[in-house]
């Protein structure tokens, strides 16, 4: 049982006979076993954070001295570079790599809860376990009976201004998210706590009367321009750029499709060439590579407009997990270079013709292809192909 | 499902309301305030509780189906007004469309009383399941909501409480007759 | 009488059972002689199961059956006015309800405010004990109508509410919920004991579990099984719990003067 049995107060009541008198002022100190076990538990948390600071302290030191740094150059980022050096690990996960960083980044927190001097917990809906989401609720749901108390005393009548009987202007913006929330109210809640409280405040803003709370709602809203444009998956649309000699407006990205990279640059107001390694489009002698290299152009309806120079090149030369492999002669065949370089040019497109974005992203032009070759096994002639297994 | 029953219910119920509307009009005697009774001061503070519910208007009511009572909306939801009439539950009805910006918590309605507390016993089960609202059918707007609520609540009790009593010593059954 | 002594009983020993000589008021006759000795073992043991034979050993302040005088604070006519006496409709009776009912009136059960009265008094009583001694009082209620009533009276009188949705464990599992053992309430009030649904609230077993006391006011469709007070009445009109939590109130606050008064005279 967790309760506590004895406070001060009920000593404070005793004192009025003599008996006890003395008593109480032996254990005065005394304090409930529930608030014993938090203090003590709270001493420990405190001891071993303590402990873990000086070691992590002490570990910086080693580490550079290890990397024959200064102590001081040795910032996060340094300890980082170090510990990746020293500890080389293939973990795709990156929450799995070794790491080290200050104790109060990576320990568990503990929680603290702020008791007078009895053990009362403070605040009046602490055993609601969300006291300050359920606090919030309650001051909408209050807000809510004034407002419509407001509006019903008030309708018809000139003693206010009428834009204050009209419902909040929250045009342009949109409650903030969760994740806001929990950090502006510093508590943590379920979902569905945040659906209330946003039924709530959706039901305070139709008010009609609403005006004179606008202020109470815009703490809680946030302008929706932060978040219009839906992301892309991917490269995203690059900035247009003036050339300085030619004073032609262009666009530049790289992008890649299999094992393909290309630089991609779009230039305006040109003729409709291409120029892909020193390629031209009749070039490409299968007609799939051509259709793949204008559909970006046929979408936005902007054929012969711009000049499309493009170089690519094979990802898997460059990585430096292969020393020993023979690199290839080239990259990509008839379809993943023109891939390629169909993307970047879509995004180029995207971003020299705004108009053409929504028809280009809903014909999937703007979205990256991130499928690779599927690495082949150990003990497997490929990826998923097997040698033929006989019983003998 | 149980309030769509007590809903086909009620707009039986209804009807025949206002097919007896126009017997009732004439007499507002049968009128029961409640809302005055509950507010207004008591005399005796140390009547037996017994001899207070004997004089109370509860008990004079009589049957309370096809009663006409007085009643204060104390709430809005945009076509649902919630009618406090002085017993334990409020009745919930639709605003009518003619005139409807006028009901707005604070006026004074009139009502006709159908079921105290809408309660129904479901197949199966020992006690009775209720919905926690009266049933009542909204009859029309006796006053607006007070502009300047001190002169007027003062001005309105003073008007009405006294007449009172002389209306309910009027038996209630022959004044105006049940709705059934 | 035998559930306010046993209660007494209960709160004295969570309180302190060791300040059985500290007598405020002149003692019965029958408590002196006993106050100062400790209970022995064997009528310890038999106060598990009978508790009248430990009121002996009660401080006389506890034995008091009206210590603060509520009597004369609460009318049969302003509970009236309040609404209190209304009951549900007889077919949602609940049999163990019926020794509070004054009768029925055309199918509405009314309540007999004398025995309100009465219940209401000890309740109080209660209330304000445990206030003169730094209890924490827990005002909990499902009803969304008073639920912001409740709330605000609860923090003006330095107590606790909680009008929202009882997530299981709240007082029995709080280690695990809150990270921390914390000090749980030592009275828990319902100003309804019925959820919306019609069923108990699941607080009430809670708070049995970990020997809390509750104060229930029970309307005549209410389960009065686990509650250790009760206040028979109307728990759905808001009037009602206005008043009752004005009451509540009004308790908590003279329980806090006396308080304050004995530690100032320490």
């Amino acid at each position: 049982m967790l309760r506590i049995a004895l406070t001060r107060s009920s000593r404070a009541m005793s004192v009025a006979s003599q008996a006890s008198a003395s008593d109480s002022e032996t254990s005065v100190r005394k304090i409930g076993k529930a608030l014993e076990t938090y203090l003590k538990n709270s001493q420990q948390h405190v001891a071993m954070m303590e402990k873990h600071r000086a070691e992590f302290e002490t570990g910086r030191r080693h580490l550079a001295k290890m990397m024959s740094l200064d102590i001081h150059e040795l910032d996060q980022a340094a300890i980082d570079r170090a510990i990746q050096y020293l500890f080389p690990s293939g973990l795709t996960d990156p929450n799995a790599r070794p790491v080290m960083r200050p104790p109060d980044e990576i320990l568990p927190k503990f929680q603290r809860f702020t008791f007078d001097e009895e053990g009362k917990p403070e605040g009046t809906r602490f055993f609601t376990l969300n006291p300050k989401i359920y606090g919030l609720l309650s001051e909408i749901g209050v807000k809510t009976q004034s407002v419509m108390k407001f509006y019903d005393e008030h309708v018809g009548s000139r003693s206010v201004n009428r834009s204050d009987l009209e419902p909040a202007n929250l045009s342009g913006s949109q409650w903030i998210t969760a994740d806001k929330m929990k950090k502006k109210l510093s508590e943590k809640f379920t979902n569905e706590l945040y659906g209330q409280v946003i039924i709530a405040f959706e039901h305070l803003a139709s008010l009609p009367g609403s005006a004179i709370e606008q202020k109470f709602l815009s703490e809680f809203r946030e302008p929706m321009t932060a978040s219009t444009g839906s992301k892309l998956f991917g490269p995203a649309i690059p900035e247009v750029k003036v050339c300085a000699e030619t004073n032609r407006r262009y666009a530049e990205v790289t992008t890649h499709c299999k094992d393909t990279r290309a630089t991609v640059k779009v230039t305006d107001a040109g003729k409709g060439t291409f120029n892909i390694d020193g390629l031209q489009l009749h070039d490409f002698r299968h007609l799939q590579a051509r259709e793949i290299l204008l559909a970006p152009m046929i979408i936005s309806q902007t054929l012969g407009r711009f000049d499309v120079t493009a170089t690519t090149e094979c990802i898997s030369n460059t990585l430096p997990e292969a020393p020993n492999r023979e690199p290839f002669k080239r990259s990509g065949g008839m379809s993943a270079l023109p891939r390629a370089v169909r993307h970047g040019t879509a995004l180029c497109v995207a971003a020299l013709h705004p108009e053409s974005i929504e028809p280009l992203r809903l014909s999937g032009l703007l979205t990256l292809d991130p499928r690779k070759n599927e690495r082949s096994k150990v003990n497997q002639p490929g990826a998923r192909a097997k040698w033929i297994w006989k019983r003998r | 499902m149980l309030r769509s029953l007590l809903n086909s219910r009620s707009i039986l119920r209804n009807f025949r309301a206002i097919s007896t509307e126009t017997t009732v009009a004439a007499g507002d005697e049968s009128i029961i305030d409640f809302v005055d009774t509950v507010t207004e001061s008591s005399e005796g503070q140390n009547q037996s509780f017994a001899s207070l519910l004997r004089n109370s208007k509860f008990m004079q009511l009589g049957d309370f189906n096809g009663r006409l009572v007085v009643g204060k909306i104390v709430h809005r939801i945009q076509d649902d007004v919630y009618i406090d009439f002085g017993l334990k539950f409020n009745a919930v009805c639709k605003v009518p469309a003619a005139n409807s910006e006028a009901y707005r918590s604070g006026a004074r309605v009139l009502i006709r009383l159908l079921d105290p507390e809408l309660s129904e016993r479901f197949l199966g089960s020992k006690r009775d399941l209720t919905l926690l609202e009266a049933d009542a059918v909204l009859v029309r707007l006796l006053s607006n909501v007070p502009r300047k609520p001190r002169q007027k609540t003062s001005t309105d009790s003073a008007a009405e409480t006294p007449v009172e009593p002389t209306k309910e010593t009027t038996s209630e059954g022959t004044a105006s007759p049940p709705t059934q | 009488m035998r559930r306010v002594v046993t209660s007494a009983i209960r709160a004295e020993r969570a309180f302190s059972t060791r300040f059985t000589a500290s007598l405020q008021k002149p003692t019965p006759s029958t408590s002196t002689s006993a106050a100062s000795a400790t209970p022995d073992r064997a009528t310890l043991e038999k106060g598990t199961v009978q508790p009248t034979v430990l009121k002996p050993y009660v401080s006389a302040s506890l034995q008091h059956e009206d210590l603060f005088n509520f009597e004369k604070l609460i009318h049969v006519d302003e509970m009236f006015k309040a609404r209190l006496h209304y009951g549900h409709k007889v077919g949602t009776l609940n049999d163990n309800m019926k020794w509070a009912l004054y009768g029925e009136r055309l199918g509405v059960c009314i309540f007999d405010l004398d025995v309100t009265k009465k219940f209401l008094v000890r309740a109080l009583n209660f209330v304000a004990h445990v206030a003169m001694r730094g209890g924490m009082i827990l005002f909990v209620t499902s009803n969304r109508d008073s639920m912001f009533d409740v709330e605000k009276a609860a923090e003006e009188v330095g107590q606790y509410s909680h009008v929202r949705k009882w997530q299981s464990g709240t007082l029995t599992n709080t280690r695990q919920l809150l990270g921390a053992s914390v000090r749980l309430p030592d009275a828990v009030c319902f100003l309804s004991t019925l959820t919306s649904l019609g069923e108990n609230h699941p607080a009430i077993i809670e708070a049995a579990k970990m020997a809390i006391p509750t104060i229930g006011v029970v309307d005549s469709n209410s389960d009065p099984a686990y509650l250790t007070y009760l206040v028979p009445g109307n728990d759905d009109t808001p009037q009602s719990t206005e008043y009752l939590m004005r009451m509540f109130k009004e308790a908590v606050r003279k329980g806090q003067e006396e308080r304050k008064r004995l530690q100032q005279g320490k």
